[in-house]
């Protein structure tokens, strides 16, 4: 169980891999998951956790599937 | 010589065969730099108010950025500019690839076409020497055959050419400029003004080095743009997906466009998407002349339907815009599609739009089979998009229709169809849903050729906490995070300042997708190259105002034209909710609201209530010579 981390995109290019567990020590916010996955360069986008968007204060769930997209800055 | 342009402005008649060059002085090149600031020069100056867009008294300018084809990186870029035959308004596009910098290595800053040929010709420019020859043989053909044909006569494989296809000869309001089949002036029917001028291409070639007053900086400011790309998050994501890694990510924020933006999530984005196209299809990456990024793709299938690698692949804005909007989900046929837009020269945005307008209208039984020639137009079917290109492009049934764009046939269908349109100005939106992220509604309103999403640079950079946007921000006073649902006075402000940044980047010849916000080189970077190049102790203030002037003075332009504040508007579908996503029954755009948000940016920029540049805003951006026609 946990939170499992879905990477869209080129975000996978950053980071790895496209689905890993990450163990987390709640509260833990998004923020913090993002730092500690070495995205918070502004490379993200849109996280969406049960069909709505995360804000990066919010307090992380403590399991599920968090799908993170990257910045959508102009195609 | 100069450093980091040429000098020399060719100038070329097709009535009368006249070929002339002129030389402008060093405080032209310092007030106007390059790309649009040419060539509003030019149509400003001598092209009357009210001329007939496919006429031959149009003029049309091809005029690279200050920067292109010296040894920065990331500046490979040239501006199109023409009365617009779609719009009525400026036509303006920029292009990258390697024309443009070719164009300076020939000894040329900017080529002013005006006329009409008797006979279809073209133009060669090589090495400093300038000749119209006869295109006779190449009309009627398609750019990959055309490119072909003029490189064995001229025999030389290296020869650069923007041309137009079948599209631009048969004036398509949206035909586009196509160089080295891969690149595209795509916006504002710009091929279309070829087209009526019997022009089919500009061929060139050079091998002059466009110089530098301090190569050695310019060289070493090369090394760690080339070194910081490959760590830059952004230049990074660019380089291993291109745009279309935006595809899936516009879908789970609910605004990608789909079935002419009735909807914003598709369910098959998953099967149209970066990830797919670069797992099944990439056949390898692009680039653009001296630039380490490569963000360009390069595609290839095989089977029930061939794609042809030489005419590269689609950006995000292609995918969207003959994919999810079209309703269709079979990657191969939106890359099929694509190439055919390549092949016959159109812009993929406005080809995508037309289609599924007519797709919707038809849905909406507005049209029935009696006015399509017997065409079912089903959103999601692929193999029909593709016959409806080749039905434009040839103006051939159906597709006389459509050739005219999106607002003309809005017009003969009637029924109140206007209201279904996705335009600004005539120009059809690109792929990119502002009620997500309202700074681009003003840029899709304020942009002088319609909806365009490069007039400014994009919200998600400058919202609170994101490095990106603190970094590029700050030299320009944008201090404080903003975040992307926001019309306040803030981010009209945002949206005016990069405004003035994106204009001073045409004119110097930059790629958005090089530079910041979008990219990797910051805009201290950027100054330190202008003054390596030319040798010019500039400043930041300087460039913004070279931008600013530039946009003050297509503003002129329009206004010269009759636009108004009427048309700094936005599409009706947008001050509706989202309908799906996680905004879904949210992010309407209130309409009052954004009256004002324009407003403020008109008080901003020192226009008046109509729009208009004050005289004293275009006494204070040297720009007296324009005045007269202000009052």
């Amino acid at each position: 169980m946990g939170l499992n981390i879905v990477m869209h995109s080129a975000l996978r290019d950053l980071v790895g891999n496209a689905l890993k567990p990450i163990p987390l020590v709640p509260p833990q916010t998004l923020n913090d998951l993002l730092h500690q996955m070495g995205l918070d360069n502004g490379a993200v986008g849109l996280v969406i956790f049960n069909g709505k968007v995360l804000d990066r204060f919010n307090t992380l769930p403590d399991e599920g599937t968090i799908f993170i997209y990257p910045i959508i800055g102009g195609g | 010589m100069a450093n980091g342009y040429t000098g020399k402005v060719l100038r070329v008649d097709l009535t009368s065969r006249e070929i002339k060059v002129e030389q402008p002085n060093e405080s032209f090149y310092r007030t106007y730099l390059g790309g649009p600031g040419f060539g509003l020069y030019y149509l400003l100056n001598e092209m009357p108010s009210q001329t007939d867009a496919l006429g031959p008294d149009n003029i049309i300018v091809f005029a690279a950025g200050l920067l292109t084809g010296t040894a920065a990186p990331s500046v490979p870029r040239f501006t199109v500019c023409a009365k617009s035959p779609l719009t009525g308004a400026l036509g303006r596009s920029e292009a990258g690839g390697w024309w443009g910098p070719e164009l300076k290595m020939a000894g040329f800053d900017a080529v002013v076409v005006r006329g009409r040929a008797e006979n279809p010709v073209y133009l060669w420019i090589n090495q400093g020497q300038v000749e119209i020859r006869d295109a006779e043989h190449v009309w009627g053909k398609e750019t990959g055959t055309v490119e072909r044909i003029i490189k064995d006569e001229l025999q030389d494989n290296l020869v650069r050419i923007a041309q137009i296809g079948p599209a631009g000869e048969n004036q398509v309001k949206y035909a586009a400029i196509v160089n080295e089949l891969v690149h595209f002036n795509g916006r504002s029917g710009l091929g279309a003004v070829m087209g009526s001028k019997n022009l089919k291409a500009i061929a060139v070639r050079g091998n002059t080095k466009v110089s530098a007053a301090h190569p050695d900086k310019l060289k070493e400011m090369a090394q760690w743009v080339a070194q910081e790309a490959k760590v830059n998050p952004l230049s990074k994501m660019l380089h291993s997906q291109g745009t279309p890694a935006v595809l899936t990510a516009n879908n789970a924020a609910g605004g990608l466009p789909s079935c002419n933006w009735q909807y914003g999530s598709f369910d098959e984005a998953e099967e149209i998407g970066g990830d797919k196209l670069t797992n099944d299809l990439l056949f390898k990456r692009g680039s653009c002349f001296a630039c380490p990024i490569r963000c360009k793709r390069v595609v290839k299938a095989s089977g029930n339907v061939d794609v042809d690698p030489k005419y590269g692949g689609p950006e995000y804005e292609t995918m969207a815009a003959l994919g999810s909007n079209c309703g269709v989900k079979d990657l191969i046929l939106i890359c099929k599609a694509n190439e055919l837009c390549n092949k016959y020269g159109m812009d993929s945005i406005s080809t995508g739009a037309v289609i599924s307008f007519a797709m919707e209208c038809y849905d909406k039984e507005y049209i029935t089979r009696e006015h399509t020639g017997g065409l079912d137009l089903q959103f999601g079917d692929g193999n029909l998009v593709l016959d409806l290109i080749q039905l434009i492009a040839c103006r051939d049934g159906f597709g006389d229709w459509l050739a005219d764009g999106t607002v003309a046939l809005a017009k003969r269908i009637g029924n109140n169809s206007e209201r279904l349109l996705m335009q600004v100005k005539g120009q059809d939106a690109p792929m990119h849903d502002p009620r997500l992220k309202n700074g681009l509604a003003l840029q899709y309103a304020l942009s002088p050729i319609g909806a365009d999403h490069w007039f400014a640079q994009h919200d998600p950079f400058f919202v609170p906490g994101n490095p990106i946007g603190q970094k590029a921000g700050a030299p320009l006073g944008i201090l404080e995070g903003i975040e992307a649902v926001d019309l306040s006075w803030s981010k009209v402000r945002l949206i005016f300042y990069t405004s003035m940044l994106n204009c001073a980047y045409d004119g110097l010849g930059v790629c958005v997708f090089g530079f910041a916000a979008r990219s990797v080189t910051p805009l201290k970077k950027l100054l330190e190259m202008v003054e390596a190049i030319t040798g010019w102790d500039t400043s930041l203030w300087e460039l913004m105002k070279a931008g600013e002037r530039i946009n003050n003075m297509v503003r002129m332009f329009n206004c010269r034209e009759g636009f108004g504040p009427e048309d700094d508007s936005l599409p009706t579908r947008l001050t509706q909710p989202l309908t799906s996503g996680p905004y879904s029954g949210q992010l309407s755009i209130d309409a009052l609201e954004f009256r004002e948000a324009v407003d403020l940016y008109y008080d901003m920029a020192g226009w008046d209530s109509q729009g208009r540049p004050t005289r004293g805003k275009l006494l204070e951006l040297g720009l007296n010579w324009l005045t007269v026609t202000s009052r």
